[in-house]
């Protein structure tokens, strides 16, 4: 199992006494080479989920495993480490770096400390960047910084960064929520290919299309999980 | 991709903040800068122009020192020509002589061997400076039909046993005859004129102006022309003791003293109370301008010591002024650094959040700040350095033309007046230091953030 997520339980306080349940004994699984898409309105509890099961968020209960590890179980910075070279993410606002170019967005993950035997060089790294801006049809763009971008554009960078390391795990917060059609699609099947590849993938979205391309839809409504 | 790539990346994209930023550090390392090279040339202008006026004030001390030694010499010559016009200082005169003869008709008719003259010449005597042996005689001038008083005059008998001083009269020369102002007056004789005395021919060579005295009816010869037609052939009627160096009143008892043993059978007295008075007078003036003149040099020195004081004083006020304003100045330039620094990094949350997402360390985000601060502490140290010295090179030079104008020499401002490297460089490392303490906390802030509250935020 790639990612295995026992009984997660997460409150928020927004009172002196009144707690918020964001997710409510949530428990799930992704094994390699599965689109796993989990859908729900705004509010849900999706992207709070999404940042539990990244490993950059503490839940109140319950353990979070990928490829065998407790995540909470290690100290913050092995944490950070291990998301470094495990974990890949996409988000709805990209967080693309304004003073980078495209190509420095999509390495910028190499600042990372990275594990012995998973380093690799600048060379390699610039290698394996240009081949995922070459895939997402971005060659030409790679000088570009992100304000000379277009929404599509800047998520694809934003994709290729998430794949640089080629992770085990790729997570995805409402990737589509602010493209059109077009760059959805192009999007949604990227994800897809990468789960092809060997990679799990977990999509959290409000946006019906991804069922189409996901292996496996579930539901979550009020922090909890309906399948 | 590294952090200092990172760091100029984000610098050349937030230009406005780095240059907010890096004019904080410019204004506190210029001030600093300045403000220490101010200090530092106001210390050596300060002692610069101790110098000068002590030299100034030593040199019109000197000058005032030979102005009254000028004086002084001048004052002697003047009372030893007064001494002279008035006729005797002290008068040695042979021990039987009737005073009341001279007294009353001016006639010296005793007489002592002419070798005491050379006597006392010879011997260590110090309380005399000149000496002046004389034969004289009241007579009636047969040829002109006039009484005189005929005095005849070797002019200065030298001491053997010291350095001549300027003779007080010149001898009359053998054949001249100087006349008083009476004597010329009534027999109408002018230079030149031959005249006899008791049937010898002599030349009127010098005529005197009126003195009031008995040497208005003089008339003076040679020495030994005068012993041979008084007939006192190596004999003396006195001799004239001037300038006496005597260290009480009692000029006559330090005389007769020195004297007595070595002139037996002689006795002295002093010629009238004007010349005492005189002596006394030029004393007291001497001790006068004397009294005056160290009275000036103490207050001289006084005043030296009090501009010292004073030009001390005002170095300590602008030092500790100017270390309260470099102080506040410093602290508001971080200050001003330190709200940029934050400014900077909540520009910088998203980023901030998504790269610790990748698994960037709080360290790394950390140097990320600081190391940008750094940069600009050492990019606003250089140029705020060299702005300081400009401003402290300029005002040194202005106060340094102002302050040394009213001397002869200017002051020139060299730039090891201005600065001295170690200075420089501890400046140059306090700029880091201040840049470091400024970006502390917002960089604390920056590496502590909590990554997924700013995704939650922002999704």
């Amino acid at each position: 199992m790639l990612l295995d997520a026992k009984q997660i339980v997460k409150e928020f306080s927004t009172g002196s006494q009144h707690k918020v349940v964001a997710v409510n004994e949530v428990s799930l699984s992704v094994s390699p080479r599965e689109f796993l898409a989990i859908r729900g309105p705004s509010g849900g509890g999706k992207s709070t989920l999404l940042l539990i099961l990244g490993g950059l968020l503490r839940p109140d209960q319950g353990e979070v495993e990928i490829t065998g590890k407790n995540l909470y179980a290690l100290t913050p910075e092995k944490r950070a480490e291990f998301r470094a070279s495990e974990i890949g993410f996409v988000f709805q606002q990209f967080h693309l770096i304004p003073y980078l170019s495209v190509l420095e967005n999509v390495i910028a993950p190499g600042l990372a400390p990275r594990s012995a035997g998973k380093a690799s060089s600048q060379a390699e790294l610039e290698a394996r960047a240009m081949e995922l801006l070459d895939r997402f049809g971005m060659t030409s763009r790679k000088d570009h910084n992100p304000g000379e971008l277009s929404t599509g554009e800047r998520q694809r960078t934003s994709l290729a960064r998430a794949m640089l390391f080629n992770p085990p795990l790729l997570l995805a917060d409402e990737p589509t929520g602010n493209l059109d059609e077009e760059n959805a699609r192009i999007v949604l099947t990227a994800l897809k290919e990468y789960s092809a590849a060997g990679g799990g993938v977990l999509l959290v979205t409000h946006d019906d299309r991804a069922s189409e391309y996901a292996d496996r839809t579930l539901l979550i409504r009020d922090g909890k999980l309906e399948s | 991709m590294s952090v200092w790539k990172l760091i100029l990346k984000e610098i050349s994209h937030r230009k406005l903040n780095f240059i907010l930023s890096m004019l904080a550090v410019i204004v506190a390392v210029a001030f600093l800068t300045g403000a220490t090279s101010l200090l530092k040339v106001e210390s050596t202008l300060t002692h610069w122009l101790h110098d000068q006026h002590e030299a100034e004030f030593k040199e019109k001390i000197k000058t005032k020192e030979e102005a009254v030694k000028q004086a002084g010499a001048e004052l002697q010559d003047e009372v030893r020509k007064i001494a002279l016009g008035l006729g005797f200082n002290i008068l040695i005169l042979p021990e039987n002589q009737d005073l009341n003869e001279l007294h009353v008709s001016g006639k010296i008719s005793q007489t002592f061997p002419e070798e005491y003259v050379h006597r006392i010449a010879e011997a260590k005597i110090v309380t005399i400076n000149h000496l002046l042996p004389m034969v004289t005689e009241k007579m009636n001038w047969e040829e002109q039909g006039m009484e005189i008083i005929l005095t005849g005059t070797q002019g200065e008998v030298p001491f053997t046993h010291r350095n001549n001083k300027k003779p007080l009269q010149d001898q009359v020369p053998a054949g001249s005859m100087v006349l008083g102002h009476e004597v010329h007056q009534q027999l109408k004789l002018k230079q030149g004129d031959k005249v006899t005395l008791k049937g010898k021919e002599f030349e009127v060579t010098e005529l005197y102006d009126q003195r009031g005295t008995a040497d208005d009816s003089t008339v003076w010869i040679n020495l030994k022309e005068a012993q041979e037609l008084l007939n006192r052939e190596n004999l003396l009627n006195a001799i004239l003791a001037l300038e006496c160096n005597c260290a009480s009143v009692d000029r006559i008892g330090e005389i007769r003293e020195e004297l007595s043993g070595l002139l037996p059978g002689t006795k002295f007295i002093e010629r009238g109370p004007p010349a005492l008075a005189r002596a006394e007078a030029r004393n007291k003036a001497k001790q006068s301008a004397e009294e005056a003149l160290a009275l000036e040099q103490e207050s001289g020195l006084a005043l030296l010591e009090d501009q010292q004081a004073s030009r001390d004083q005002l170095e300590q006020q602008l030092a500790f002024f100017t270390k309260v304003l470099v102080i506040l100045i410093v602290f508001c330039a971080t200050i001003w650094l330190g709200l940029l620094t934050y400014n900077n990094v909540r520009q910088r949350r998203s980023e901030i959040a998504i790269l610790r997402t990748f698994g960037v360390r709080s360290y790394q985000i950390l140097m990320a700040i600081i190391g940008r601060n750094f940069l600009i502490s050492l990019a606003g140290a250089a140029l705020g350095i060299t702005a300081g010295l400009c401003f402290g090179s300029v005002s040194a030079s202005r106060s340094a033309a102002v302050l040394s104008a009213p001397f002869e020499t200017p002051f020139m401002v060299s730039s090891s007046d201005v600065f001295d490297l170690t200075t420089l460089c501890w400046i140059f490392l306090l700029a880091p230091v201040l840049a470091f303490l400024s970006g502390w906390l917002p960089a604390v802030i920056a590496s502590t953030t909590d990554p997924a509250s700013i995704l939650q935020q922002e999704s």
